[in-house]
């Protein structure tokens, strides 16, 4: 397993899901944009903590609950074994996290929180990822890999903050979430429900580039500065 | 006895005359020092202007006037970021910049109030970090590395500043274009 030593026993995962993520079965769709594309169009951001030298950690997030970057994120398998045995709510929202950098010892996935207007969302929930678990073409060597999950309203049509409060100080990152039309909402992490046994049937639509997109919706004036 | 009762009721009339007044005289007042210390800061930002209204309003913003009493026009608004985004921070803490704009969502410029950022005296604090802001739509991208400069290689505390300017702006500006298409006949 990674480093994520100190929030091992936060863990809230049952074992056949352990089990089932220990297979890790790395299998992305053929519609998967590569990870330059999706860092390009920011449905990768990064929060990097460094000095002037060197860059000491740095995590990617994505945002995995909207079916067709989760698939492509974990891959297909992975992404649809997670959905059903975790607990499903429309307000749970999980970001996959790889972490890399010779500073790993300074993560801790409690410090990640996000806000949105005069919201605040504290991860409620994480799980561990075995490395390497992400599928994306073209990703760097990560060190590190988690789910983590905040839960709350959020305005999609607007971005996120999120933040890694570190020891020194806070790096905080925008996070704009990609086309809202498609599912979202899918991939929650938290206790399983208790005789909930059948499997959650998804589509995968195409991932949209968040420039394309935005001119196709009808999305109020001020949000044109996504575009 | 209907006589005997209109004496004290003209009285109780009165007192509430009065008290009303003096709330509102001090409401004004309060209002007022919700802006003390600011003046100059709102002078640069709106030379022409008649009059500032104190804090006001969801999110909080001072209103701008020009004119006189009897013609007076609302031309901008000026917004401090800690109010309109207060869980909003850089590196080290709350940036605090104030925000004008006029009513058509064009940037009159920013003031740079109070951080913490340790490098923000060769990034944020820098002239021409501000002058960039001033003329551009709170539609623009603000988005540091393609229409705004980063100055400096400090882009935790440049990246902050830039988002908070652009939330502030584009919050306040929703709220008075709401306001407007509400009150349209």
């Amino acid at each position: 397993m990674t480093k994520f030593a100190s929030v091992a026993s936060r863990l809230i995962l049952p074992l056949p899901v352990c089990a089932l993520l220990a297979l890790n079965p790395h299998t992305a769709t053929a519609q998967c944009p590569p990870w330059e594309e999706l860092r390009k169009d920011e449905s990768v951001i990064d929060l990097t903590i460094s000095d002037p030298n060197m860059v000491g950690l740095r995590m990617w997030v994505v945002y995995v609950s909207l079916a067709s970057l989760g698939r492509c994120t974990l891959g297909t398998e992975l992404f649809e074994t997670v959905t059903p045995e975790l607990t499903a709510s429309e307000n749970h929202h999980v970001f996959w996290i790889g972490a890399e950098g010779p500073a790993l010892h300074l993560f801790r996935l409690e410090r990640i929180y996000m806000i949105q207007g005069d919201r605040r969302y504290d991860v409620i929930n994480s799980i561990e990822l075995d490395t390497p678990t992400a599928v994306l073409d073209g990703m760097p060597r990560l060190t590190a890999e988690a789910l983590v999950a905040v839960e709350g309203l959020v305005d999609f049509t607007e971005p996120v903050t999120i933040f890694y409060e570190g020891e020194m100080g806070t790096v905080p990152g925008e996070y704009w979430f990609p086309d809202t039309s498609s599912e979202r909402g899918v991939v929650n992490i938290g206790p399983p429900i208790l005789g909930k046994t059948s499997s959650v049937s998804h589509t995968t639509p195409d991932i949209n580039s968040k420039r394309g997109c935005v001119g196709e919706a009808n999305i109020p004036p001020l949000d044109g500065g996504k575009v | 006895m209907t006589q005997k009762s209109a004496g004290p009721r003209l009285v109780r009339s009165w007192v509430a005359i009065v008290i009303l007044l003096v709330a509102i005289v001090r409401l004004d007042a309060w209002l007022q020092s919700s802006i003390h210390g600011l003046e100059p800061h709102l002078n640069q930002l709106f030379p022409e202007a008649s009059r500032f209204s104190g804090k006001t309003g969801v999110p909080a913003h001072i209103k701008v006037y020009t004119g006189d009493s009897d013609d007076e026009q609302l031309i901008g608004f000026i917004a401090s970021t800690v109010d309109v985004e207060p869980l909003e921070r850089g590196y080290e803490g709350p940036i605090e910049i104030l925000v004008g704009m006029d009513t058509a969502g064009t940037l009159r410029g920013i003031r740079l109030i109070s951080h913490r950022e340790p490098y923000g005296y060769f990034s944020i604090e820098l002239p021409e970090f501000g002058a960039q802001f001033v003329g551009k739509s709170v539609l623009e991208r603000f988005r540091v590395g393609e229409d705004i400069d980063g100055v400096t290689t400090a882009t935790i505390t440049v990246s902050s500043a830039t988002r908070v300017i652009r939330k502030a702006a584009r919050r306040v500006v929703r709220e008075y274009l709401a306001g407007t298409e509400k009150n349209r006949p």
